[in-house]
């Protein structure tokens, strides 16, 4: 069951997860995202590079492959690594729909990057079963203000 | 399905473009990247073949303000239309919002239309969703061209369900009704959030009721 | 705004005129709630065969009985028929079916006379966007001498024919594709809502968001030359925090640049603000140097000794023939910290004075003895045998070990001399693991052998990047954490010790309590070893080594 929303509180506990993940692992940049593209929490550097369209991309990235998981007798994958010449991804599934997507570079490698994030998974999971139970308990978000209004609405 | 997120005061929606192969979803967004001024959007990205077919999916991130306080930001998304792509329009679909239908209005393409408008209900069906849940409008596209079918025997084949929806035409490639489109599905969606009577419960959001 | 669609009827030029007859001859409304029950392309409406097989005849039939129409009730047998010409028909039918050939059927009466489609049948396939109609159904529809009966037909009656779409819906009179009545409307506050993305709230936006930016900078850049540092985002007022859309300002003050001269320090009026959505401030002030924590300030020494005269006989005395050491010129001291003439800038405290030079020590020792220089090199004594494994007798005696082992150990410790004829290195690997010739000598076959060494409780092979390649022994299960750890242990001793020279690092030894840990690396991979004892015998890290460059020579398998 996907999560629909995220209190401060349940972020900045994600975010403490990642953080400690990405100061062992000496990755670049990390992040928590659903499997619907949402970007749930960052940590790290990433540049002038489009965290959403990274989210997005990674999603899909996971879900072109589920069908190929099917066809190998797997659910689905449970990490996919790609590997550059100098920046590398790694994303890890996590539970509630959601990946763990880590960027690097050659300052570390893939074995101590995806130890880190083994060890990493078990708060992230329990960080995101607190935030499912947060939105349980939390009512829809209705706002009482009028909607910005349109300042002309001419069709182009 | 909507994400709010309470620390940084932001709503993501996901919109899909639905639709049969070449019927216009990628020009949708390809128009409304070139029209919305930079600092509301994101790069347009287009996984597509040579040919400039979609081959997995087009995506163009634009934000607004038009909830006080919080900022919203709208994933749109485009589906491969060509029918051996199944698969991946089920995978875009996960998580969606709202659709926009996008319909070819020639002739010759009618039958191909309504298969991928029973299409779009069946993938939903796959992600525990139904055109009853989801909002969406439809465009009636290539109204420029020649040999297209009249505006009502649209209307009688696309919108004659249980409930009306808001449906617009369109070129486009020359980007008449693309933004009306937009914003017509993005009201659908911001409209679920606007209750002038209801209590102000989003302003401290992130508080567990006691 | 919302663009509706207009309720009337949108007829192109140059139609067909529409289904006039049967307009006339309509009295049955037809129920249409049955059409759209299942959503579009629901095709449930049908009408039953008795009623749909005499509609050819029941329209000239109905003929006659339309002028008694308006004085008595139309009976409910007559239904709407469309007329769509045979000239659109016959060229969509096989030859087989045609009582001639389409050329001359087209030139005849025959085809300038009209099919008449029952509209109960068509109205219903309009959602599916396609009209089809079996040919036999076409032969009940047709005008005489076009088809051969339904009899005569066989099995092309069951053949269906797609009629163009166009050519019918535009026959269709717009009433009869009339929404459903019990369809709710749009929600009028929906579509009475302001538009999220209109072109001129857009733009006020942009130019908001760009005038905001500039604030930004110019907050933050006045912020920087301030006293007491302070995040330019504090400065902001509320309602441009509101609209921008920017990440959390970077702080200012990030690194050292010694070599800012104080006149080259633009004044922060004039500081150039460039795009809006990625300005790049154009001066850095001056901050104070980071010190790491981790790294130890270390003294400069005090090389003033050199100058004495003990020092000179000192150096005689060693017969080092050394330059006599010019008056040297005294180490420049570390330069100060430059003032920063900026107004209010922080105060720098004044440099402290340069020590009084320290009066020279006076030391001596005894003399060093002489070293005794060879006139010639020693002969290079025989190299002795390989001492046995101070393990061997526990191999010996473990009758569990496989001969295959145990065999290739006394290989190992009875090696008799190094004039031995070097194996292919191929053959030697294994040799060395005592392996069956068709077994390929691979990291697998060479883990497992290793974890059978007395003493040995695991051992991992994996590569550069931190990925097991092999593991065998007691402790597989965490061979994949001593792996990923593995490059990174190497990669931080290496850091360390090339402080001090060395460079060349393939072993590294941790003992532990419960046990220890040796680790070996070549240039292709890393071997990890857990085992009993604190350190390894000799001979084992020795074969291991070996092994280890033969297997980077011959490859896995």
């Amino acid at each position: 069951m996907a999560i629909g929303m995220l209190s401060v509180e349940d972020q900045v506990a994600i975010e403490g997860y990642l953080k400690e993940f990405l100061a062992k692992s000496e990755a670049q940049w990390t992040a928590v995202v659903d499997k619907g593209g949402n970007l749930f929490a960052e940590m790290g550097e990433i540049g002038s590079l489009d965290i959403s369209i990274l989210s997005a991309l990674a999603a899909g990235s996971f879900a072109a492959t589920r069908e190929l998981a099917k066809r190998l007798g797997e659910q689905e994958f449970t990490a996919l690594y790609h590997e550059g010449s100098h920046i590398s991804i790694l994303m890890t599934a996590l539970e509630f729909d959601c990946l763990l997507i880590t960027v690097f570079g050659e300052k570390t490698n893939i074995g101590l990057v995806r130890f880190y994030a083994q060890q990493a998974t078990p708060g992230l999971d329990s960080a995101l079963s607190n935030a499912s139970e947060t939105e349980a308990q939390m009512g829809p978000l209705e706002i009482e203000a009028d909607l910005a209004p349109d300042s002309g609405g001419i069709i182009r | 399905m909507a994400f709010i997120n309470y620390s940084k005061r932001e709503i993501q929606l996901k919109i899909v473009y639905y639709g049969c192969a070449l019927s216009g979803k990628t020009t949708n967004l390809i128009n409304l990247h070139g029209g919305i001024t930079s600092t509301q959007k994101g790069d347009l990205v287009s996984l597509a073949t040579d040919a400039d077919r979609t081959l997995f999916f087009d995506f163009l991130s634009l934000n607004t303000q038009t909830l006080p306080g919080f900022d919203t930001r709208f994933q749109l998304y485009t589906v491969p239309g060509q029918p051996v792509y199944n698969t991946t329009r089920q995978l875009v679909l996960k998580g969606v919002d709202g659709i926009v239908f996008v319909v070819d209005s020639q002739w010759e393409r009618m039958e191909e239309n309504v298969e991928s408008f029973a299409n779009l209900q069946e993938n939903l069906i796959e992600n525990h969703l139904s055109l009853a849940q989801i909002p969406y409008v439809l465009q009636y596209n290539k109204r420029d061209m020649e040999n297209v079918a009249p505006l009502h025997y649209l209307e009688f084949t696309f919108n004659n369900r249980a409930n009306r929806v808001l449906s617009f035409e369109g070129c486009a490639n020359k980007g008449d009704g693309v933004l009306d489109t937009l914003n017509g599905v993005a009201r659908l969606l911001l409209a679920k959030y606007s209750k002038s009577a209801a209590p102000v419960r989003a302003l401290t959001g992130g508080n567990k009721p006691s | 705004m919302t663009a509706s669609i207009p309720g009337g009827t949108a007829r192109p030029p140059g139609s067909q005129p529409l289904f006039e007859r049967a307009r006339k001859r309509v009295t049955q409304r037809l129920s249409l709630a049955g059409l759209n029950s299942g959503g579009v392309g629901s095709a449930k409406f049908k009408i039953p065969a008795a009623e749909a097989a005499p509609a050819p005849a029941a329209a000239p039939a109905a003929a006659p009985a339309a002028p008694a129409a308006p004085a008595a009730p139309v009976p409910e047998q007559v239904e709407a028929v469309l007329a769509l010409p045979a000239s659109v028909v016959i060229p969509l039918l096989p030859e087989t079916v045609l009582l001639a050939d389409p050329a001359s059927l087209l030139n005849s009466p025959q085809g300038q006379m009209d099919f008449r489609l029952p509209l109960g049948t068509v109205l219903p396939m309009l959602p599916s966007g396609k009209i089809e109609f079996s040919i036999g159904d076409l032969s009940q529809c047709a005008p005489d001498g076009i088809i051969h009966s339904v009899e005569s037909l066989g099995e092309w009656a069951a053949q269906n024919v797609l009629l163009p779409l166009p050519q019918v819906v535009m026959r269709i009179p717009p009433e009869f594709m009339t929404l459903r009545r019990d369809q709710k409307p749009i929600d009028t506050a929906v579509a009475a809502m302001d538009d999220p993305f209109s072109p001129e709230a857009l733009r006020a936006k942009a130019e908001a968001a760009q005038a905001a930016q500039a604030e930004l900078e110019q907050a933050s850049v006045e912020a920087a030359i301030s006293s007491t540092p302070s995040p330019a985002v504090e400065e902001l007022p509320a309602a441009a925090t509101a609209e921008i859309e920017t990440p959390e300002p970077v702080p200012i003050v990030e690194e050292v640049q010694p070599d800012v001269q104080p006149e080259e320090v633009p004044s922060p009026a004039s500081a150039v603000v460039e795009e809006a959505y990625e300005p790049v401030p154009a001066y850095r002030p001056v901050a104070e140097p980071s010190i790491p924590e981790e790294t130890p300030v270390i003294p400069e020494p005090d090389f003033s000794f050199t100058q004495s005269a003990e020092y000179q006989s000192l150096l005689s005395k060693l017969q080092m023939a050394e330059e006599p050491v010019a008056a040297a010129e005294p180490k420049p001291e570390p330069e100060p910290d430059q003032p920063v003439s900026i107004p209010e800038a922080r105060e720098v405290s004044p440099e402290p004075e340069p020590p009084a030079p320290r009066p020279l020590h006076t030391f001596s020792f005894p003399s060093p003895p002489k070293p005794q220089v060879a006139e010639t090199l020693p002969e290079r004594p025989p190299e002795a045998p390989l001492p046995a494994s101070p393990l061997s007798a526990a191999v010996d005696a473990a009758p569990a070990i496989s001969g295959s082992f145990h065999k290739a150990l006394q290989g190992l410790t009875h090696r008799e001399s190094a004039e031995e004829t070097p194996l292919v290195h191929h053959s030697e690997l294994h040799d060395l693991m005592r392996l069956p010739a068709e077994v390929p000598a691979g990291f697998k076959e060479f883990t497992r052998q290793l974890s059978l060494w007395p003493g040995m409780k695991c051992c991992v092979i994996c590569g550069p990047d931190g990925l097991p390649i092999a593991s065998a022994g007691s402790e597989g299960k965490s061979g994949d954490s001593l792996a990923a750890l593995a490059p990174r242990l190497f990669k931080n001793a290496s850091n360390l010790l090339a402080d001090l020279g060395r460079t060349d690092l393939f072993e590294m030894n941790f003992p532990g309590e419960a046990d220890s840990l040796t680790l070996f690396r070549n240039r292709h991979f890393i071997l990890i070893t857990v085992h009993v004892d604190e350190q390894l015998p000799t001979i084992y890290r020795q074969n291991i080594r070996e092994a280890l460059n033969l297997l980077a020579q011959s490859g896995p398998g």
